[in-house]
């Protein structure tokens, strides 16, 4: 076998035949490969990165599914045999006792009212550049920090606290205040990891106001949330 | 010299048997399948932990009614080509992720490290339910016989024989699933699997 082959599906086999026990790790051919084939040894680093998730997901599924040490009541279990019994049967499983449900629905009505509120809080009192407040509420009733926001020391910072379960990153875009935000952004970036931190040039771009907005998306790449906020520098408003 | 053939035990097997026999109205499978789905109060429970506690007892209860609702719309899809708690793990899993964000929103640092972590070697509690409910996501994305192996393999830690012998197939077969489902599965996280640069 020339070892300077280009990669092949050959490779391939062997590094698989290897993930498998099938190749120990000090066979000749192997070390060959990995030592002359960039794409072999990167392939087998993927690879093994995967198979180590797919070891540790199994794992969590293992262990899961082990009954508990400490027998303590699982919540739900109650609900099963009637919930089956129900659906078995055609019809549909049976609502938990009224007082729960009762409850449960007041706080979804509530929850529901809130949305609705914090939505037009959004809409109609987002603060202007000028004004000092922190939070930023948007359709979920949660209030989130979002920095920088109001008035304020730097723009050296970009950090939102609060963001959907699922989100695999964040974009974030500024803009100067006095552009609309369907024009170029000054700044952008992909976040992985907040807070965001633009770098010197980007700062010095932004001026003394800016408007920004950050979206997150999930790992298929669909926006899933969004956040925004107004910032001025505080030297700049004491002017 | 080749040992006596005997007839394999094929759990998996059984469990096609067990529910079509739920879905043929047999009240006794009826009652073991309700023994079985004791499963997915405590996956759950388990999820609800490594999530610190996001839900109550109350909605878990809740969450496990509507995870058994749909299990059970999906049933004529069973395959037996796993365990049915196998099957029935992302139902649970994916059903809590969208619980937990539908109730409440979590800090952005737990959560956006999920794809990080798929070249974390060891993800924190958190991040390994996204990560799992990802995998399985794209799991599904597999043809199922490819699928089956690698669930087979790292989630019911069985042994490339085994797998062949509940799949009816030839080892050699069964690795070859094995192989290409891992290759798919490595094309469809590969920007995961390596850093991302901004």
């Amino acid at each position: 076998m020339n070892l300077h082959d280009a990669h092949d599906e050959r490779h391939d086999e062997l590094l698989h035949a290897h993930l498998a026990g099938d190749v120990p790790g000090d066979d000749p051919s192997l070390r060959a490969r990995l030592t002359h084939c960039t794409a072999c040894s990167e392939r087998l680093e993927e690879l093994r990165s995967l198979t180590e998730l797919l070891e540790q997901v199994g794992g969590a599924q293992r262990g899961s599914l082990a009954p508990p040490a400490g027998a303590a009541p699982t919540p739900g279990r109650e609900r099963v045999a009637a919930t089956l019994r129900d659906l078995a049967a055609g019809r549909a499983p049976a609502a938990p006792p009224a007082p729960v449900r009762r409850a449960t629905l007041w706080r979804v009505g509530l929850a529901a009212a809130s949305v609705l509120a914090a939505g037009w809080i959004v809409k109609t009192l987002l603060p202007p550049p000028t004004d000092a407040r922190e939070d930023v509420l948007l359709g979920d009733n949660v209030d989130r920090s979002a920095t920088p926001n109001g008035t304020v020391g730097t723009f050296d910072a970009f950090d939102w606290n609060a963001c959907p379960s699922d989100a695999a990153y964040v974009r974030v875009k500024v803009w100067r205040s006095e552009q609309s935000v369907t024009e170029e952004p000054i700044a952008q970036a992909r976040v992985d990891r907040l807070p965001w931190r633009p770098s010197t040039a980007d700062l010095e771009s932004m001026g003394s106001a800016i408007r920004w907005q950050a979206i997150a998306y999930d790992f298929q790449g669909n926006p899933i949330d969004s956040v925004e906020g107004q910032a001025i520098l505080s030297s700049s408003s004491s002017d | 010299v080749t040992p006596t053939q005997q007839p394999h035990s094929n759990p998996w097997r059984d469990d096609l048997a067990l529910v079509r026999s739920v879905l043929a109205g047999d009240r006794l499978a009826l009652e073991r399948f309700i023994d079985r789905m004791d499963c997915v109060p405590a996956i759950l429970s388990h999820c609800n932990a490594r999530r610190r506690g996001s839900l109550s007892d109350e909605d878990l209860a809740d969450l496990a009614q509507e995870v058994l609702t749909s299990v059970w719309e999906r049933l004529p899809g069973y395959l037996g080509q796993g365990a049915l708690e196998s099957w029935v793990y992302p139902f649970c899993t994916q059903m809590f992720q969208n619980s937990v964000r539908s109730k409440r929103r979590r800090p952005l640092h737990s959560d956006i490290d999920a794809a990080a972590h798929l070249s974390d070697p060891h993800p924190a509690l958190g991040d390994l339910l996204a990560t799992s409910d990802l995998i399985h996501r794209h799991l599904e994305r597999l043809e199922a016989i490819q699928a089956s192996v690698i669930r087979a393999r790292h989630f019911e830690a069985l042994s490339f024989e085994e797998i062949a012998r509940r799949l009816d197939v030839p080892l050699t077969t069964a690795k070859t699933h094995y192989r290409r489902g891992l290759d798919l599965l490595r094309s469809y996280l590969g920007p995961h699997l390596k850093h991302d640069p901004v």
